[in-house]
């Protein structure tokens, strides 16, 4: 056993060139009842995913899982040409695959400080720059919000938009979008889709959203989660 | 020495009806805590006496052993009390406690007994039993306020520990904002006594020193003494029991894990 996983990302790294992540064997269940079992997940370079299926299926818990916020002992993480270790490695990877959470979570404190505090951490390699956090919030029509009040401020759509601002300035290599699209009308949808294709769809970096409704926009492949597996819709 | 007034049976009869009445508001207002009043007024009675009872014959020993023992009981009995003021706790909670406990009563006692007042010899009953007992009782304040507060931070806004940890904030990265306000939570206490020592309330053991008829001046040096040491005694507690629960609830330093925190 011990000795089969020491081995297997060894094993497997031959197939897993041309792929930016591949991420399994995911597992979860609730309640007693089993949500989805052996599932695994790969996104390539340029990847723009959307994920569905019904609620209740299990999409959020999946993309908790990925980054490891849900417990998932046995899952592998191979991640541009790298194996990442469970739970040594978990910060980096997570610093370049970003889980954009549904709720929009925000720490107490102003616009700035939240669109900051991440560039504090010690695997950040970059610096806040507030010339793009200011284009970010023009884009998705925030430019009449001061940095410095408060986010309690904010309304619900506001701090979804927020959050996806801090998630674009934060350039992952890979977003896990969570419902993105929460509480945006049509012409903020469509301005979200812009920024993450011309974020996403180039060079190393994908995109996986999960969502409601269908982007407005061109998306690569379309995956769909229920009755506990994972399948590849073709369009 | 000023000769002092000796309490009769009788004056604690009579001193009783001042608990009576808080029962007696417990009632009325329908508090309902006269019970645990009760409870906690006849604890008091029985656990003083048998203090009395036994430091007697303990200050007379001369073997370390039994002082060392009666310090590790102490040690115990305030930890499992610290759990049981906290709304939240988690596995093995108890186990957290007694040894922060044991580590900040070792410490700021050793500090205190050992190099200020050089007690000869270093296990002399009367000091360090009332020393570290004092350690131990003010420091269960503060660590089970500061425990209060970390538990409820990382159960009422665990969206915020994930959101640090989304973006890849290392162990103590995710975990300073509930450390810096539980830390901070349970220091007021000491540094609201500090602050109105004297003004507004004359401590306990300094009215104590005084009504045995000790001079003023004496009481006061002993009291600055026992405000450090227990300012002391606050912040080691504090800092230590949020960093134990802090790394155990952190699942491997990666995973906030509520499911190991209950009500």
């Amino acid at each position: 056993m011990f000795k089969n996983e020491k081995t297997s990302p060894r094993r497997y790294y031959g197939i897993l060139k041309g792929m930016l992540l591949k991420c399994g064997p995911l597992a979860a269940c609730k309640g007693g009842n089993i949500l989805y079992h052996n599932v695994s997940l790969t996104l390539f370079p340029g990847d723009l995913v959307l994920l569905t299926g019904p609620s209740g299926a299990g999409k959020t818990t999946l993309l908790r899982q990925i980054i490891g916020l849900d417990p998932s002992p046995t899952t592998k993480r191979f991640f541009d040409g790298r194996y990442y270790r469970y739970p040594e490695d978990m910060p980096e990877f997570r610093r370049r695959c970003l889980l954009l959470a549904a709720n929009a979570p925000m720490i107490s404190g102003t616009i700035e400080e939240n669109l900051k505090f991440p560039f504090s951490f010690g695997w950040a390699q970059d610096s806040f720059k507030v010339s793009r956090a200011q284009s970010f919030l023009r884009e998705l029509g925030l430019s009449h919000l001061d940095l410095s009040r408060p986010v309690s401020d904010l309304s619900l759509g506001e701090r979804h938009r927020l959050a996806l601002v801090r998630a674009l300035l934060w350039e992952p290599t890979i977003l896990l979008a969570d419902e993105p699209f929460t509480g945006l009308d049509e012409e903020n949808i469509k301005r979200v889709w812009h920024l993450f294709e011309q974020q996403f769809r180039q060079g190393k970096k994908a995109l996986l959203v999960v969502s409601h409704q269908r982007p407005p926009g061109f998306f690569t492949r379309h995956l769909y989660l229920e009755g506990g597996t994972l399948k590849e819709m073709v369009s | 020495m000023k000769a002092y007034i000796v309490l009769t049976p009788f004056d604690l009869f009579l001193s009783s009806f001042l608990v009576l009445l808080a029962g007696f508001f417990s009632v009325v207002l329908r508090l309902g805590v006269e019970k645990r009043l009760l409870v906690a007024a006849l604890r008091t009675v029985v656990q003083l006496s048998l203090l009395g009872l036994v430091l007697e014959k303990v200050f007379a020993t001369h073997a370390p052993f039994l002082v060392i023992f009666i310090l590790v009981l102490m040690t115990v009995v305030a930890g499992r009390e610290a759990v049981s003021r906290t709304k939240y706790r988690y596995i093995n909670m108890f186990l957290d406690t007694v040894f922060v406990m044991g580590v900040t009563a070792f410490v700021v006692g050793t500090v205190v007994t050992q190099v200020v007042l050089k007690v000869k010899p270093w296990y002399q009953p009367q000091y360090v039993i009332p020393i570290v007992g004092m350690i131990l009782g003010n420091s269960l304040n503060g660590l089970s306020l500061a425990l209060d507060a970390f538990l409820d931070y990382l159960v009422t806004r665990k969206d915020e520990i994930e959101l640090y940890l989304s973006f890849g904030a290392t162990r103590f990265e995710a975990l300073q904002l509930p450390l810096r306000y539980a830390v901070r939570r349970g220091l007021i206490p000491i540094i609201n006594a500090m602050s109105i020592v004297g003004v507004v309330s004359l401590p306990g053991i300094m009215t104590g020193q005084i009504l045995a008829g000790i001079p003023p001046a004496h009481a006061v040096a002993y009291q600055i003494l026992i405000m450090f040491m227990l300012a002391g005694a606050y912040a080691l507690g504090t800092v230590l029991v949020t960093l134990c629960a802090g790394w155990k609830l952190l699942d491997q330093g990666v995973r906030l894990a509520t499911e190991k925190i209950k009500t």
